[in-house]
């Protein structure tokens, strides 16, 4: 009898033993919501930015010497289903926090459910700023530039570069159907106005994501006889409105405001086909990391594990990842009471060096860059940048706060 | 003027390229009576495959044109393999597993070129010698977009010749008349039908070949094309080549026109110009009611029985079990139930109106999501409590249903589907476009269930209590002296209307019934999820009733509440296993057509009898 009952305590001592270790190893789960079926080109690049904060990280020991790992869902770009993925994540995945690359509605979504359900949850790939603003609550944070940051930078730039040319002219716009263009329009049309460009804004056009029909509506801005184009298209539709406002002469004598245009996940293809001199935000990598040898380090890393240039919605991922491993070694736990508060003010580490998450709204005031766009040697570029910061590029903080009460 | 007439050529151009991919549709569906959902497919395919060809070859000069030939060929020949392999095992069973049958092959087809080609999008060289545009009354257009009008014209010339002039073209043009006459005189129908697939294949293919210098090639191209192409077909008359050519140029210029009238509602106007047509010409332009001699009881045959006492016993376990699930599920159990639940009750309300009425409609996502949008915007601006605005649910359903019904039972078949199909897509884009009432993309975000019901197992047992009334009174329905004239009028219309049933109105009322419950589980929906978007009311949500009624099985009662539940736990768990769900779930949806074709619960119960008929 006794022997049996000594058995029992060792036996009992040394599960006892590995569930306390097991503990101290079990890693801290980041379900991850992606669009990866919808918009397959952001999600690749996205991913792999993540991964390889996440393999960097580990290799280093892991957050609160616990490693992190990605639980990776595919929304298909339906909001619906992302919340679905977001409750089963949570409970049946046991993630402790979440983070997405999906169709800002997605965004929106998510993050109406994490304040209904308390999870912490990082955008990565989303640039209207509704997210953050208007739906906006403490639980989200986002770690890529909004749709106002490039607005302003770029009406900046335009300013520098065209100067009186801007003043008392007659612009079109062409955006989107989505959250996405309607945010960005309105942000130009505000800003321009604030700014004393007194724009007449004589023709818009608002085709369906991913269905424009380039000669038709080309032919009817070119008909409003606009001065300025203020354009925010992405993806597919980027080549069909290049190719074809080139072919209708649309594009001689004016001047192009181009904000998405620079993204390289469809800027590189355009090769010797981008227009010269629009107005647009960049990734110019290669000059960037000339002075910043964090990033130069960051660029010779991946492309020796990828094999792959860098890429926009990669390194927001790799942000992301970044944010929380950060948040959660300041709060000291994955209580997500704790990484909620963790976020105001949080300082966390990029390739571009130490940044810092906005107090009121968990912006990452990050740098961004603006310049024109330019062929060399047969290759799309952007020259005559600036570096802009999100947190300069923002309405004053009474206004955001105003709209995050819903006043 | 001159901007108009720009604007008209720019319109014509569209329609060319339209033209090329209807045209193999409305021929393939001439001869084979199959709607090749796939069709968008082997338009992407040939994109890619130009792309491809020009890496290969190099795109300047001969080798450009080259490249977009053989990648024609090349779609073609993938085309007559895909007819081969897999539609041969298909013809024999009902239309609309067929459909599903296309839309398996959509999904492994776009898993197959997302791994092929990668994700990014990818751009082809511009046309050598008409990269530029010229002057047309001082103003400059496209010259690849004139190349296009012409070279649309020299492929109608050709077409009509091939069908017109030679041995082949009779016996496709014999068969899009009668196939059984064809078959009778001795021809061979396979080969026909292989050939006309290839054919049709080889002209999507050339279309998609032929946007290489006008956009990027993408992932996407496919369902946007297939959309178009379909209303397209529907518009000039299914398998009328005239009509496919007719109804591209109505529909590229007066897009090219509307962008310029109305830049907010590009998407519904292809839609309402589709509905418009149909509700004067049923049978769009060209088509003919002969066309349409549709078995309608193929759709479910033989005659649905009252449960038996054994069955009854078996739903009273499953009524207890699911009563007893809150115990056993945790809160994300309880999540994906509640979901399965109200989709049961969606699939019942899709199979009410496909099996026992006979009508094989194609967007019941239409009365889904007007049920969730009547019960997001009753929220949203009239700030009413959760059960008034679920009551609002099923009447704005009704409402659509009795509206859109009127103009749907005037048609058949194929047409009828069709229709459907363009009111809900006309919905669709309605919310999706109406940015200030309906939020578009975004939708109206929290609506959350009423205090009393938003714990989870709460609103499970609401959500249970709700559906399991609403399927029981479906069943009773079928079972009632109305539900047995809609099968009458199903089975044998003529005698039917010789008895005195008025088949249109019964029809009508069917359409009426099944929306009812199709919006009261949209109203669940939106409270399971606490928003509501337009994908509620998209061509994914109607694919989605669609596959869960026919993999169940038309010809049970138990069919949809199965299928419901399989196909979203199968769903959800291979998007869990792999990211390529797509693929595995088109092989799978593909299995069941072709060795099931009579759904889950069909297959079940045959060979359940076939065993009782062994044993005894």
């Amino acid at each position: 009898m006794r022997k049996i009952l000594l058995c029992a305590a060792v036996l009992l001592g040394i599960l006892a033993h590995t569930a306390v270790a097991a503990d101290a190893k079990k890693p801290i789960k980041i379900g991850y919501i992606n669009a990866h079926t919808a918009v397959a080109f952001m999600v690749q690049s996205n991913s792999q930015g993540m991964q390889f904060a996440i393999d960097e990280i580990n290799a280093k020991g892991g957050v609160l010497g616990r490693p992190l790992e990605l639980v990776s869902r595919d929304s298909k770009g339906d909001p619906g289903e992302a919340v679905r993925l977001a409750e089963e994540l949570r409970t049946r995945d046991n993630v402790d926090v979440l983070i997405n690359c999906d169709f800002s509605s997605a965004s929106i979504a998510v993050g109406g459910w994490a304040k209904q359900n308390h999870v912490p949850f990082v955008v990565t790939g989303s640039e209207p700023d509704s997210i953050l603003w208007q739906n906006g609550n403490d639980y989200i944070a986002r770690s890529n530039p909004g749709g106002y940051a490039w607005v302003s930078g770029s009406l900046q730039k335009a300013t520098e570069v065209f100067g009186d040319r801007l003043k008392n002219k007659r612009w079109v716009s062409i955006a989107p159907s989505i959250e996405f263009g309607h945010a960005v329009v309105q942000s130009a049309h505000d800003q321009a106005a604030a700014r004393g460009l007194n724009p007449t804004w004589v023709a818009e056009q608002w085709p369906a994501y991913d269905k424009l029909s380039a000669g038709p509506t080309i032919a009817t801005l070119e008909r409003a006889n606009p001065d300025i184009v203020f354009a925010a298209l992405f993806g597919t539709d980027v080549v069909k409105f290049i190719r074809e406002a080139r072919k209708r002469d649309f594009i001689k004598d004016r001047i192009f405001i181009f904000p998405s245009l620079g993204v390289p996940e469809h800027f590189d293809m355009l090769g010797a086909e981008m227009p010269k001199g629009w107005v647009t935000i960049g990734f110019p990598y290669d000059e960037i990391k000339l002075k910043k040898p964090a990033l130069a380090d960051f660029m010779q890393r991946y492309e020796a594990a990828y094999h792959e240039s860098v890429k926009t919605y990669l390194v927001t991922g790799y942000d992301g990842i970044k944010i929380f491993a950060a948040a959660i070694e300041k709060a000291g736990s994955t209580d997500p009471e704790k990484i909620r508060v963790a976020f105001d003010d949080l300082r966390f580490n990029t390739p571009y060096g130490e940044q810092t998450l906005r107090k009121i709204d968990h912006q990452a005031t990050i740098p961004f860059w603006v310049g024109v766009s330019d062929v060399v040697d047969g290759k799309p570029k952007i020259s005559n940048w600036t570096e802009f910061n999100v947190g300069d590029n923002s309405p004053p903080d009474d206004v955001i706060l105003k709209l995050r009460s819903g006043k | 003027m001159s901007f108009l007439f720009i604007q008209l050529l720019t319109g014509l151009s569209s329609a060319a390229v339209l033209f090329l991919v209807a045209s193999g549709l409305s021929l393939i569906f001439g001869v084979t009576r199959i709607l090749n959902f796939a069709h968008g497919s082997l338009y992407m395919l040939g994109a890619y495959l130009a792309y491809t060809m020009t890496q290969w070859l190099g795109g300047e000069g001969l080798n450009f044109w080259l490249s977009l030939f053989l990648a024609a060929v090349s779609t073609g020949v993938i085309g007559a393999a895909i007819e081969m392999l897999i539609l041969r095992r298909v013809y024999h069973v009902p239309e609309l597993f067929q459909l599903l049958a296309t839309f398996a092959i959509v999904l492994i087809a776009q898993d197959v070129t997302l791994h092929t080609w990668g994700p990014e999008d990818l751009m082809g060289p511009q046309a050598p010698g008409l990269s530029g545009s010229i002057s047309l009354l001082g103003k400059p257009f496209p010259s690849y977009d004139l190349f296009l009008i012409g070279f649309a014209l020299v492929v109608l010339a050709g077409l009509y010749a091939l069908l017109n002039k030679t041995h082949f073209g009779v016996l496709v043009r014999a068969a899009t008349e009668d196939r059984e006459m064809v078959a009778n005189l001795g021809t061979n129908q396979k080969w026909l039908f292989t050939g006309v697939f290839a054919l049709g294949s080889f002209l999507a293919g050339l279309g998609g070949a032929l946007q290489l210098p006008r956009e990027s090639v993408s992932l996407t191209m496919d369902i946007s094309m297939i959309i178009d192409a379909f209303v397209v077909v529907v518009i000039g008359g299914m398998g009328s080549l005239r009509g496919a050519a007719l109804a591209s140029i109505i529909v590229g210029v007066v897009q090219a026109f509307g962008i310029l009238i109305f830049p907010q509602i590009t998407l519904v106007l292809l839609f309402l110009i589709m509905a418009i047509v149909l509700v004067f010409k049923p049978y769009g332009l060209f088509g003919s009611v002969e066309d349409m001699t549709v078995d309608k009881t193929q759709l479910s045959t033989g005659a649905l029985k009252p449960p038996s006492r054994h069955m009854n016993y078996v739903w009273l376990v499953m009524g207890a079990a699911l009563l007893a699930l809150p115990l056993v599920v945790n809160s994300y159990g309880l999540v994906l139930a509640s979901e399965m639940i109200i989709l049961a009750l969606f699939a019942a309300s899709l199979h009410f109106i496909m099996g026992p009425g006979g009508i094989g409609v194609f967007g019941h996502a239409l009365y889904f999501g007007l049920g969730a949008y009547a019960v997001a915007l009753m929220t949203k601006y009239l700030a009413v409590s959760m059960p008034v605005a679920l009551l609002a649910a099923p009447i704005a359903a009704v409402l659509g249903a009795l509206v859109f019904g009127w103009f749907c039972v005037r048609s058949q078949g194929i047409y009828l589907a069709m229709l459907t199909f363009a009111f809900a897509q006309m919905v669709w884009a309605v919310a999706f476009q109406w940015y200030g009432v309906t939020g578009g993309d975004n939708g109206l975000l929290g609506i959350w269930p009423s205090q009393w019901a938003s714990n989870k197992a709460a609103f499970y047992y609401f959500v249970l209590a709700l559906s399991g009334a609403s399927i029981f009174i479906l069943r009773h329905m079928i079972f009632s002296p109305y539900g047995y004239s809609l099968r009458a009028v199903r089975d044998q219309a003529k005698r039917a209307e010789a008895i005195g049933l008025n088949a249109r109105v019964l029809q009508w009322m069917g359409l009426g019934l099944a929306g009812a419950f199709a919006g009261l589980a949209g109203g669940l929906f939106v409270y399971s999820k606490g928003s509501v978007f337009p994908t509620t009311l998209d061509i994914n949500t109607t694919l989605d009733a669609f596959v869960m009624t026919l993999i169940g099985g038309l010809n049970s009662l138990s069919g949809p509440l199965v299928g419901s539940v399989v196909y979203t736990w199968l769903k959800s768990e291979i998007s869990r296993q792999t990211e390529l769900w797509r693929l595995v779930l088109g092989v799978i949806i593909l299995s069941i057509v072709i060795f099931f074709p009579q759904g889950i619960v069909g297959s079940f119960n045959q060979w359940l009898t076939k065993r009782k008929g062994e044993i005894a």
